[in-house]
């Protein structure tokens, strides 16, 4: 540590060392693998446009997801490993938008419609339990959002739906596991506005409404509401000496990061095709936790960069390694690479020290 | 007053044991609904406690040390697997194979337990997220060994092991030659029923090992640091290491406890075995009216009673009562993650609370002091 | 050096384990015995009538001629008990004999004539060798995430 403080008398060497610290060597070591990779992908026979394309794509699937961490992170809750729960409601959304028979483009903002009560609900109540247990919020949301999917689970083959799209065929009743969105959300936005230049394919319609939600959430982050969510995660003490409801303010945080949650399942469905009912939604909060810490992120800090790095290149990453590692070693070991590179992330950044005393 | 008396002591029963008493009404229901023969059950959980047992008493030290509930056990198992791995490979069979599995899995279990502990106390006040984000993380290393190494770097004898393209393990690997050998040492068959005494003397080893530490000096040192450990640092504890130890020692266990599980089973899966395995014995614990910060040998025993019973009638109960098995399986499981839920979230509560009761004692205190 | 006496004691378990290990692996080795009541090329011996033959703690394997039969058992040596018919005349002769096996064998072909009529152990054993199977999943897939669970 000493050598990285000292100074060399160089200052563009000085500035170089501050942004390596800042930037942490983890993350380092991740946007060097990802450049490798890029650089690898022609000579192995990859085309580099349609690698890059792939990557937007996945970007464009998960952004929302990740970004669905920023309310969560600024009032304090720490990661939202609670995830879970927001799909749920953005899954209750969807399949009701399917279940009333609405179809096509507007699908997608029926299901938007439908998802946003139940996201309204289930964050209150994750709000309020999460007020009750400050300090402990993480492991707890772990396991709060593993009892929702596994009482889904049950909740999926009891719930009264019909529609033959859903619904087991033999017995008529019970959702099923995957149900295909063909004919109804599938590519809503991402076929909207979308560029195509040769091998390359940009999904504009997703990018644009990522962006928009996150000039939303930036916009309300500079809001009095939104400095006051800050100062609660960075400085409670200041918080409640200005007069802030600490409380209410999480809960609000907790709220709009489960709806955020909820459209961005939505999102990622109209991208991948299908709506995963069941145990999908279980390992959902992990990729989403790892990608916003690798785009710099801390456990009580984020920024709407951080979503766009970190889901940059952790999708980056999971859609090059398997390419390009199978045509140089004919060996796949992009899930092992993946899990080891994103949890341990998790790890680097839980053993952080917080900047914030409680 | 002497009935009030006696009905707040009930209420102040339940409600310090409000889980196992779920447990009890929710098993005391789904029991008959399911129509198994109490003959079945009884030979059923005989079996599970001699199996699982050793693995959910690693969990008691951790606790004791104030480490909280040792998500990262899972590394034992993994730990114990690759040491079973490597001994069918060796064609070591029956007793000797498990022994020279445990051997095996020390060192591995020891190396992983130092690992956890050291990242453990880097991320104070946070240790039961990063054990549990720890098992993910080891478990993409284990799969690098097992799915990889294992056949290309790390010799395996017998192909028949290995996965047709040439490198990596099985999804199972049969464990028959070892298949309960320390079961049926020493088994009574009585009335159509196997007692497996040479596990519960194994066990019981175990239980006797736990209250002996419990007075040693180690153990006295780690009771302090899970009191408090800035107390305990005063006292001239190294809390660190203490909490490291706390750690490899219930690795090592688990590791021991999953060869003991395994060998039960006969049949290792290979990539799935451990993960479910830490998170069910946690439950297990808890149904048994543990909590986070304090745990005994009694809780264990009745929380394998208890969990198992439901886990076993779970399925048929929802056969008969909803039509559909599935509802029963998604039900257990979904039951094994609220109690570990409704525990933290009582832990949390209680540590709140107690925090500004004494925040609340140390300001009335200075409040006489300063008149 | 000075060993101080904490020290010597950790030294002294890591050691006490060591050789245990050593031992598990020697009293644990498993091999397959395959007895051949089969006709013996060089010198040449005919297959027996009739052979019971008992290997310790397996089931008496009852072999006519040219049949083979297979037991298992631990541990480096091997008591075999053959009870045989040389013709279908003849009278019943028992004989016990100990087999040494070599460790690195899992399995150990004994042709019982050659066995019986005192051969040296180069004449009647031989290793087994397994001829790998052909898979018939030609790629498994391997299963890492399993989420409902069958059995705990």
């Amino acid at each position: 540590m000493s050598e990285l403080t000292r100074s060399s008398g160089n200052p563009i060497v000085d500035k170089i060392r501050a942004f390596a610290r800042s930037f942490g060597l983890p993350r380092l070591i991740i946007a060097g693998f990802l450049l490798l990779l890029f650089i690898m992908a022609p000579f192995v026979g990859a085309n580099f446009f349609t690698q890059l394309s792939n990557t937007l794509n996945r970007f464009s699937w998960n952004a929302v997801l990740v970004l669905s961490m920023v309310p969560m992170i600024h009032s304090g809750c720490g990661l939202n490993f609670g995830l879970p729960l927001g799909i749920i409601a953005g899954l209750l959304g969807g399949t009701l938008a399917i279940e009333v028979g609405a179809t096509g483009f507007a699908s997608f903002w029926v299901a938007v419609l439908f998802a946003t009560p139940f996201a309204l609900i289930l964050g209150s109540l994750y709000g309020f339990l999460l007020n009750k247990i400050k300090g402990g919020e993480m492991m707890i949301a772990t396991y709060v959002g593993f009892s929702s999917v596994s009482l889904m689970c049950m909740m999926w083959l009891l719930l009264p739906y019909h529609s033959p799209n859903m619904v087991w065929g033999y017995a008529g009743k019970g959702l099923r596991t995957t149900i295909s969105l063909e004919g109804y959300y599938n590519g809503a936005l991402a076929n909207f506005l979308q560029i195509n230049i040769g091998h390359l394919s940009i999904p504009v319609g997703t990018l644009l409404f990522f962006a928009l939600l996150a000039f939303g959430i930036w916009a309300f982050l500079h809001t009095k509401t939104g400095t006051a969510m800050t100062a609660v995660g960075s400085n409670p003490n200041f918080a409640r000496a200005a007069g802030i409801n600490i409380d209410k303010t999480r809960l609000l945080s907790v709220i709009l990061s489960t709806w955020l949650g909820a459209v961005g399942i939505l999102v990622y469905e109209q991208g991948f095709g299908f709506i995963q009912l069941y145990m999908a939604p279980f390992n959902m909060a992990l990729p989403a936790v790892s990608a916003i810490l690798i785009g710099g992120a801390t456990v009580n800090k984020a920024t709407i960069t951080n979503v766009i790095i970190g889901t940059f290149l952790f999708q980056g990453i999971v859609t090059m390694t398997p390419t390009v590692m199978n045509s140089m070693i004919h060996m796949d070991m992009s899930e092992v690479i993946r899990v080891i590179a994103s949890n341990g992330m998790i790890i680097y950044a839980l053993t952080r020290k917080s900047e914030v005393s409680r | 007053m002497k009935e009030k008396s006696f009905a707040s002591k009930l209420w102040s029963l339940f409600r310090n044991n409000t889980v196992p008493f779920m447990f009890i009404v929710i098993c005391a229901i789904c029991i008959p609904i399911s129509g198994f023969s109490l003959n079945y059950l009884l030979a059923e959980i005989i079996t599970r406690i001699a199996r699982n047992s050793f693995l959910i008493l690693s969990l008691l030290i951790p606790i004791m040390a104030g480490m909280g509930l040792n998500f990262g056990m899972t590394l034992g198992a993994m730990a114990g697997e690759i040491g079973l791995i490597l001994v069918s490979d060796w064609q070591i069979w029956g007793i000797p194979g498990m022994i020279l599995a445990m051997i095996i899995s020390i060192p591995i279990s020891v190396l992983l337990g130092v690992i956890c502990g050291k990242i453990m106390n880097l991320a104070r006040g946070r240790e039961m997220i990063t054990g549990y984000i720890m098992n993910y993380f080891i478990n993409g290393i284990y799969q690098l060994i097992v799915l990889y190494a294992m056949g290309a770097i790390i010799p395996i004898v017998h192909s028949s092991i290995i996965l047709p393209r040439g490198y990596g393990i099985r999804n199972t690997v049969s464990l028959l030659s070892m298949r309960q050998s320390l079961d049926n040492l020493l088994a009574i068959r009585f009335g159509g029923i196997k007692i497996p005494v040479m596990t519960f003397v194994v066990v019981a080893l175990l239980c006797l090992f736990i209250v002996w530490f419990r007075k040693t000096k180690l153990g006295q040192d780690m009771r302090a640091v899970g009191q408090d450990m800035e107390v305990a640092r005063a006292a001239g504890i190294d809390v660190e290491r203490t909490r490291i130890i706390s750690i490899v020692m219930s690795t090592v266990l688990a590791g021991f406890g999953m060869i003991i599980y395994l060998q039960n089973m006969g049949n290792l899966s290979t990539y799935t075995a451990h993960s479910q395995i830490g998170m069910f014995c946690i439950a297990a614990l808890l149904v048994g009216g543990a909590s986070v910060d304090r745990a005994s040998i009694g809780n264990v025993f009745l929380g394998v009673t208890l969990f198992h019973l439901m886990f076993i009638v779970a399925p048929s109960a929802g056969t008969v009562l909803m039509g559909d098995s599935m509802i029963g399986e998604y039900f257990r499981v979904f039951v094994s993650y609220a109690v570990i839920t409704f525990a933290l979230i009582m832990y949390e509560t209680k540590k709140r609370r107690t925090n500004s009761l004494a925040g609340r004692e140390l300001a009335l205190a200075q409040k006489e002091a300063d008149k | 050096m000075k060993i101080s006496k904490s020290m010597l004691y950790k030294i002294l378990t890591v050691v006490a384990i060591l050789i245990l290990a050593a031992v598990m692996m020697i009293i644990g080795r498993g091999h397959t015995i395959y007895l051949d009541n089969k006709a013996l090329d060089n010198p040449s011996y005919s297959a027996y009538y009739r052979t019971d033959v008992d290997v310790k703690n397996n089931e008496v394997q009852k072999l006519s001629a040219r049949e083979r039969g297979s037991a298992t058992f631990m541990g480096q040596s091997v008591k075999v008990t053959v009870t045989y018919m040389e013709t279908k005349n003849s009278q019943k002769q028992t004989e016990t004999f100990k087999i040494k096996v070599p460790y690195g064998w899992d399995g150990i072909i004994i042709n019982l004539p050659a066995l019986i009529h005192g051969e040296p152990k180069s004449v009647y054993m031989s290793q087994f060798i397994e001829t790998p199977v052909e898979t018939s999943a030609a790629e498994e897939v391997v299963v890492t995430d399993e989420f409902v669970v069958s059995d705990i």
